[in-house]
């Protein structure tokens, strides 16, 4: 990954994670906000709800009270201190008296709570009451809250109790008024909010009546069926998000019974709404602020690796070679001053490169000088001493000055040959030509090389040598100057030659492999040490007694100009082998 | 002299106005009759006989008074007839046991028992019928009210083809608290009966038990799947004694499901005996002839077990009349007689 896209991604996340932290953020003080004013609206309906529960046992005590007074009950209760009591004429009186009253329920009943006639359950008389009330209730002046059965269940309800006497034995009657959707109504709940009452019949309503998908609810009724104790949790009714309520549900309860609960429901729609809204503006913001940050990025990213880019490429420039690459940076800032380092540096590199150049050039005159000298000095001294033969012989034996003078010219002609050869050598060196490349096929022009050498390779004065070719079949196709390489050919050949004066095996081999041609030329003869091996391409040096040391080097010239390379293995006392690889035709 | 004459004066005028008083008091004739009555018919063909009770007893006391007996003349003919609203009878002079006291008589068909009570109280109705529930309240107020022998018997039919329904029958039978109902539903009124036929036609039904044994109900109904049951929804009396039915049942464990369908598991209904002669009675139930009491007994014993029916109460028919209506009397299977009612202050 570049410098410049690490850039970009760094700058992106780091608007998008502000984004999302600052989406987060509000998001949360939102629900946060949305809880509070929940909080307070259920707490005003709870307030509302307990004044409502009130005024609600009020009326119900009321009409309790009026109905106890009325003639018909008075009269229920004085048929009550007859001996043999007679209430089947009353059996319809609770009926008037809830209708007069506007009672859901009225019951009038004996003292042991059996019904003499009930509102509700008309075919009930006789029958013990089945609310949820006991003697205590009968007791207290105050209402209550209880359970009434019905035909559809149990129903909640508002009660009060009265007794009414008229001799030693007495009557009760005892109303009701249902928590129903009407009351529910009459709570006024805040925009956004419902109330709901929950039976523990199974029952769930609001002030529009039944509430759907009231199964909904069943985790919320479960826990507080258990606990008895104020809960709340959330309801999603349908699949959308934007449907679920915040419901708190309050437990009603009598003399121990779980008679249902007051569910009171928060809609959750403004601030799932709320949430979205700002998830999907963190969501616009976060992908504009990304884009603006990719575009800023990039801008940014360009002012700053420039510099950069252009340092690399005056490095990459340097690494090929091209010592007098300069970089262009304006800024004064760390880049500036690391392209001045730079620019600093490639000029000293080539100060340096210069002087080593100068130093290696004075090395390699010295050399040749040294070298000339050696080589030269070498038939010098035999002229020398030839000369003053023939001069001694003049003077001392002139008798056999021709014979001397035979000999010593014969001598002198020869070394002065040996004079030339070495001249010559030097000078080919010098004039090495440019290659004539032309599709060649290596494993011939082995054959032909090795062809020039068979008659020396079994002359006679001297031990055979056993040529080996080991050639690829179908050739092997190579760009070459078939002059040039056939001459470094034959002085690898001659060199092997020279390494085994008591004979030997020569082996010679071609072959294409992992893209190069390669032609190796073996000896079996004294071999090489490692050291030899790394210096035996330098010019001039030699390990022969009589050589120039420019073969290898010419050899290794030659590989060169053709785009190969020379390398040179073996171990003392077990051969040699020179290997030249080049390439294959299509790729020069 | 004067003290004398006024003497005479008050005297004479004492003696008209006893005179006056008796002559109303005799049987006098002219009048409007206004009858009113819940059932309906549409036809007066005497062949085409209602299944309903209450409609079919209309109707033989319309053709009775109409066409009396054999297709002879009756004591009234039809003056106006809208089916199954209203029917106007007018006096038939010629009649052979002579022209009857009244004038006209309107029957009007068709009336709720709340419509009824209305009209009576408000004076536009004469004679209205009364529901056993209030003859009671009626007598007690001094209301002139009439009633047939029971006549009408409040039954629960089983139907169905459930394999414990004749086991849920005699468990049914045995939990229904019979006597509270007829002191408090019935307000005291009829006869607590297992049989068809009461026992004043009959002399034997208190061969069939009517007895309460909740605890052999229990036993019964035990595990009993829950038996649907209907009744006419339209008869106010019928519907509290149903609603008592499943309380008691509830008591035994048994849970009975109202239903409006006809193909309940059981069904409270009214029967109604249509004669006066036990054999004729119990053939139009459905029963065997039988002239011999024995007999009789064994066909009606046969009809309630092949019908499943479990007898509840013997009921009569009863009326209610104005003070100025006279000589209405109701045979003991509700019949009426109208030839010899009189209006005390007949209207023009």
């Amino acid at each position: 990954m570049t410098f410049r896209t690490r850039l970009l991604l760094v700058s992106s996340l780091t608007v998008a994670g502000a984004v999302a932290l600052v989406s987060g953020g509000v998001s949360a003080a939102a629900r946060r906000a949305f809880d509070r004013i929940a909080q307070e609206r259920w707490k005003g309906v709870l307030d509302q709800f307990q004044r409502e529960v009130e005024l609600q046992y009020r009326e119900v005590e009321d009409k309790v009270e009026r109905a106890a007074a009325a003639p018909a009950v008075l009269q229920i209760a004085v048929e009550a201190n007859k001996p043999e009591p007679d209430f089947s004429t009353f059996v319809d009186e609770a009926r008037a008296q809830a209708d007069a009253q506007a009672l859901d329920f009225f019951d009038i009943l004996q003292p042991d709570f059996t019904i003499i006639s009930s509102a509700a359950a008309p075919a009930r008389f006789g029958y013990r009451s089945d609310w949820l009330i006991a003697p205590e209730d009968a007791a207290v002046t105050t209402p209550f809250l209880t359970g009434v059965p019905g035909d559809n269940g149990s129903a909640v309800a508002f009660a009060a109790v009265r007794v009414v006497s008229a001799g030693d034995k007495s009557i009760l009657v005892a109303g009701a008024r249902k928590l129903d959707p009407a009351f529910l109504a009459s709570l006024g709940v805040a925009p956004g909010m419902r109330a709901m009452l929950w039976l523990a019949s199974g029952d769930v309503m609001d002030a529009a009546g039944p509430v759907a998908n009231s199964q909904k609810l069943a985790g919320l009724l479960d826990t507080i069926r258990r606990t008895r104790q104020q809960v709340s949790a959330t309801v999603q009714w349908t699949g959308d998000r934007a449907s679920a309520e915040s419901v708190v549900a309050l437990p009603l309860v009598h003399r121990g019974n779980l008679l249902g609960a007051l569910l009171v429901g928060t809609s959750l729609r403004e601030q799932v709404l709320l949430e979205r809204a700002i998830l999907w503006t963190g969501a616009g913001v976060g992908g504009a602020g990304i884009l603006l940050g990719v575009l800023m990025g990039f801008w940014t990213t360009l002012r700053v690796t420039r510099p950069v880019a252009q340092l690399v490429s005056g490095v990459e420039a340097v690494a090929c070679g091209d010592w007098s690459t300069r970089v262009r940076v304006q800024s004064g800032d760390e880049i500036g001053q690391l392209a001045d380092a730079f620019n600093k540096m490639t000029e000293q590199l080539i100060e340096q490169r210069d002087r080593a150049i100068q130093a290696e050039r004075v090395a390699a005159w010295r050399e040749l000088a040294r070298r000339l000298a050696h080589e030269l000095k070498n038939p010098l001294f035999p002229l020398q001493i030839t000369i003053e033969n023939l001069q001694r012989a003049r003077e001392q034996h002139p008798d056999q000055f021709d014979d001397v003078f035979r000999e010593s010219t014969a001598t002198l002609l020869t070394e002065l040959q040996n004079l030339k050869t070495i001249v010559g050598q030097f000078s080919d060196f010098a004039k090495m030509p440019k290659p004539e490349f032309e599709a060649v096929d290596a494993s011939a022009l082995v054959r032909e090389v090795m062809k020039l050498f068979e008659a020396q390779f079994h002359a006679e004065g001297r031990p055979a040598i056993e040529p080996v070719l080991e050639l690829a079949g179908g050739g092997v196709q190579i760009s070459a100057d078939p002059l040039q390489l056939s001459r470094a050919l034959r002085n690898l050949v001659l060199n092997a030659m020279d390494a085994m004066p008591e004979g030997g095996t020569l082996r010679v081999r071609t072959e294409a492999r992992d893209g190069m041609v390669r032609i190796a030329v073996s000896d079996s003869g004294q071999g090489l040490s490692e050291e030899e091996c790394a210096r035996l391409f330098t010019p001039y040096y030699t390990t022969k007694r009589h050589g120039t040391g420019l073969g290898l080097a010419i050899v290794q010239s030659v590989v060169s100009d053709h785009h190969g390379r020379i390398s040179a293995t073996g171990e003392p006392g077990r051969g040699a082998t020179f290997m030249i690889e080049l390439p294959p035709r299509s790729e020069v | 002299m004067r003290p004398t004459v006024s003497r005479s004066i008050a005297a004479v005028s004492c003696l008209l106005a006893a005179t006056a008083l008796e002559a109303a008091r005799r049987p006098h004739y002219g009048g409007t009759l206004r009858i009113e009555v819940s059932g309906a018919i549409g036809s007066l063909d005497p062949a085409d006989m209602p299944t309903d009770p209450a409609e079919a007893a209309l109707k033989e006391n319309i053709v009775r008074e109409v066409f009396n007996n054999a297709g002879a003349t009756g004591p009234f003919r039809v003056a106006n007839w809208e089916p199954m609203k209203a029917l106007a009878l007018e006096a038939n002079e010629q009649f052979q046991g002579g022209r009857p006291y009244l004038d006209r008589v309107e029957i009007h068909m068709g009336r709720s028992p709340r419509d009824q009570a209305l009209d009576f109280e408000l004076g536009r109705a004469d004679v209205i019928e009364l529901p056993p529930s209030d003859l009671r309240r009626a007598q007690q107020q001094g209301g002139h009210t009439s009633e047939s022998a029971p006549c009408r018997v409040i039954a629960l039919v089983f139907n169905g083809r459930r394999e414990d329904l004749d086991r849920l029958r005699q468990a049914l039978a045995l939990t229904i608290d019979r006597p509270a109902i007829r002191n408090v539903l019935l307000q005291r009124q009829g006869e607590i009966s297992g049989a068809l036929l009461p026992a004043w036609l009959s002399g034997y039904e208190f061969l069939f038990p009517a007895g309460r044994d909740v605890a052999r109900a229990k036993e019964l109904a035990t595990l009993a799947a829950p038996l649907s049951f209907a009744w006419d929804s339209q008869d106010a009396l019928l519907r509290s004694i149903a609603e008592r039915i499943v309380v008691n049942a509830a008591e035994a464990g048994l849970t009975l499901r109202p239903t409006a369908g006809s193909q309940a598991d059981a069904r409270l209904v009214v029967l109604r005996i249509a004669s006066d002669d036990a054999g004729d009675a119990l053939k139009a139930l459905g029963g065997a002839a039988a002239s011999d009491p024995l007999k009789l007994y064994e066909a009606e014993r046969a009809l309630i077990e092949s019908r499943r029916m479990v007898p509840l109460f013997q009921l009569p028919i009863a009326y209610e009349m104005g003070s100025n209506v006279h000589a209405w009397t109701t045979g003991p299977t509700g019949n009426w007689r109208l030839e010899d009612v009189w209006l005390e202050s007949a209207r023009p």
